[in-house]
């Protein structure tokens, strides 16, 4: 079975999960229609086209036998190679929204622009010094356009205060 | 009239009129600079209009809206890279004349004839919002039920990869609406136990992570080291002669017409996009040509048609929004959440309880188009320079500002956690090649097309009456065509793809 038909067993996995969790929904007395009835439609339909995705994953690679080999023989290291940025910016930013009620949204922010923009840029003492100037620029930035001329008042931290 | 000229003072009020200014000098610069889409733009701007009132926070968006589709023209013909999506075609004409040693023609055929597609486009705009609202109003939940379904429908069957990829992208979209209290009720479904998920999930964190990531992350799996820094080439002549350029925009008035024309009708369609108008109105004015071979070479047919259906698109995307809540591309989608966010329900009851609102919206739309040609004369050379800021600083840039946006919603941290999840989301939707379209469609209309089904059904149980009522089983008959469509599409497309694999590469 290829990605689409995965996709198409996971997608059906959780409709069905669902499914059953739309019992637990309190239908209100005398509604001939209850909440629970819309969402039991869309997930039959959901789940019927997960179903109609396996299906067809599963037909198109009988009648195509050759489909996955070149991907088989490109090397795993050569697949992952343009996903390490990605990954990077993903797990700094989860930290980065992890770190603000900690530390406030001004230092995780500062932390945040300066770590990511340095790593993600060419590794020299030059850029990691521009990295930080931008970084500091920018949230001052920030500060000044949201909190003091908007009005927003952004997370403050548990720890800094600030 | 009076509505025009109460709208028309209100723009002209300073606060306003600055705003719209630095939208589209902010789309300008967000089109101007490749990877920067405009909905990107816009969603970084978003975050600034929340403080304003909602005429001046639409005016800015509308600003960038427009800009946008300019700046995208710059660095196409400056770089033979578009800067959005919807200036593709732009590269193939404007960029050879730039590099014939006409640059500053290229960009101000572009941008004339940009001015003069949404400017004509603007009428239609305008009649066409306001008759298509009227005509909404007269609609019953069944007529309503059935539009959203034509919407969804076509935008599923002109999904890029798949049909049936983009009916469950559209299945996602809905469900993800009926997660919190129900519409009718009020009672809660899928929440967990978790209060925040009461309210249902915060749409605008939702769209910007799904959008925002998907787009930065491609970026960055694209990227190679040093490419941004490479791409500014040296001095540049920009000085052109305005009258010149104008009458040789005259002097093709069909394409003008006719590329304006499939701008404003691509845009019309829900969630197609500038990009589709663009590439049309290219094709068509080459196969419309009496020297196609000569398209492609540098020459200003081209430039004229790509630009002015792409302005043109705005328009056309602008008259659904407005007369229906429906988006025509994702930017108005984005503009949809901008009205929700300043408590105004997007639909057909727009123009009718908030026609101020509504006709500043028209006014916005025709200054904002007036305004780019000063603001690109005053700001060309800020423009070329704009175009080589790095990925590396634009990525943290941009999610920083897409988390203020998420958080500034309802001051919450939990709606950084949910962009940042929907941006996971979004990014492997992508990867999985599932369309992102008709997932935000999906979660656009999909509490309206749930409070109008139950309602339909409680008002007269008879689900036939979803087929006999003329206008709704005429929209019903056309989500089967729209359907069908898609199905042939899709075999056509297979079939293609098995012949290609079928002959032998040439090397």
């Amino acid at each position: 079975m290829g990605r689409d038909g995965i996709v198409g067993l996971f997608l059906l996995a959780i409709t069905l999960w669902l499914y059953q969790h739309t019992g637990e929904i309190p239908h209100p007395p005398f509604i001939p229609l209850g909440p629970e009835f819309y969402p039991r439609g869309l997930l039959g339909l959901l789940g019927g086209l997960s179903v109609a995705l396996v299906a067809t994953d599963v037909l198109s690679r009988g009648s195509d036998p050759t489909s996955r080999r070149g991907k088989k023989e490109e090397s795993f290291r050569r697949r992952i190679e343009p996903y390490g940025q990605v990954l990077l910016t993903y797990f700094l930013f989860g930290g980065y929204v992890a770190l603000m009620p900690l530390v406030g949204f001004r230092v995780a922010t500062l932390l945040f622009v300066a770590a990511l923009a340095w790593m993600l840029g060419p590794r020299s003492v030059r850029h990691g010094v521009v990295s930080v100037s931008l970084a500091a620029a920018f949230t001052a930035a920030v500060y000044f356009v949201f909190e003091v001329y908007l009005k927003l008042l952004l997370p403050r931290g548990v720890i800094t205060g600030v | 009239m009076e509505l025009w000229l109460h709208a028309s003072a209100r723009l002209l009020q300073p606060d306003v009129l600055l705003s719209l200014v630095a939208g589209v000098v902010a789309g300008l610069i967000g089109g101007a600079i490749p990877g920067i889409t405009i909905t990107m733009t816009v969603i970084l701007v978003l975050p600034f209009t929340f403080g304003m009132d909602p005429l001046q926070g639409l005016a800015t968006l509308i600003g960038v809206y427009v800009g946008g589709e300019s700046g995208g023209l710059i660095s196409a013909t400056l770089l033979g890279i578009p800067g959005t999506a919807s200036a593709v075609a732009t590269t193939f004409d404007g960029h050879a004349m730039a590099k014939r040693g006409e640059p500053g023609r290229a960009v101000w055929l572009g941008i004339w004839a940009g001015l003069l597609g949404g400017l004509l486009a603007g009428i239609p705009l305008v009649i066409g919002a306001l008759t298509l609202a009227a005509l909404a109003l007269r609609f019953g939940p069944w007529e309503y039920f059935s539009l959203f379904v034509l919407t969804l429908s076509i935008v599923s069957s002109l999904s890029e990869h798949s049909l049936l990829k983009g009916l469950i992208a559209a299945a996602v979209g809905l469900f993800l609406t009926v997660v919190g209290s129900d519409p009718i009720m009020g009672v809660p479904r899928f929440t967990f136990g978790l209060e925040y998920l009461r309210t249902g999930f915060p749409f605008l964190p939702v769209l910007v992570g799904v959008y925002a990531f998907a787009q930065l992350m491609r970026d960055l799996e694209r990227r190679r080291a040093g490419q941004a820094a490479a791409l500014v080439r040296g001095p540049v002549a920009l000085s052109v002669s305005h009258t010149r350029v104008i009458r040789e925009i005259f002097s093709q008035w069909t394409n003008l017409l006719r590329s304006t024309l499939i701008g404003l009708w691509i845009g019309v369609l829900p969630a197609v996009g500038g990009s589709a108008a663009n590439i049309l109105a290219y094709d068509q004015a080459k196969k419309f040509s009496r020297h196609p071979e000569r398209f492609g070479t540098g020459i200003a047919d081209g430039i004229i048609a790509a630009e002015s259906s792409n302005n043109a698109n705005v328009a056309g995307s602008l008259i659904t929004m407005m007369a229906f809540g429906i988006p025509g591309d994702a930017v108005s989608a984005v503009m949809i959440g901008a009205l929700i966010i300043h408590g105004i329900q997007p639909g057909p009851l727009f123009i009718s309880s908030k026609p101020d609102l509504a006709y500043g919206m028209f006014a916005a739309y025709f200054l904002a188009t007036l305004m780019t040609v000063p603001i690109v004369a005053a700001l060309l050379r800020l423009l070329v320079r704009a175009v080589s800021v790095p990925l590396h600083f634009l990525v943290p840039v941009i999610l920083v500002l897409g988390a203020v946006g998420a958080y500034a919603v309802n001051n919450l941290v939990a709606n950084v956690w949910t962009f940042f999840l929907f941006g996971v989301l979004g990014y492997l939707m992508v990867k999985l090649e599932f369309p992102l379209a008709p997932l935000i469609l999906g979660l656009i209309l999909g509490d309206q097309i749930e409070v109008n089904l139950i309602r339909a059904i409680m008002t007269e149980p008879n689900p036939l009456l979803f087929l006999t009522r003329p206008v709704s089983g005429l929209f019903l008959v056309l989500s089967v065509v729209s359907f069908g469509w898609g199905v042939v599409q899709a075999r056509r497309q297979a079939r293609a793809g098995r012949l290609a694999s079928a002959v032998p590469s040439g090397g």
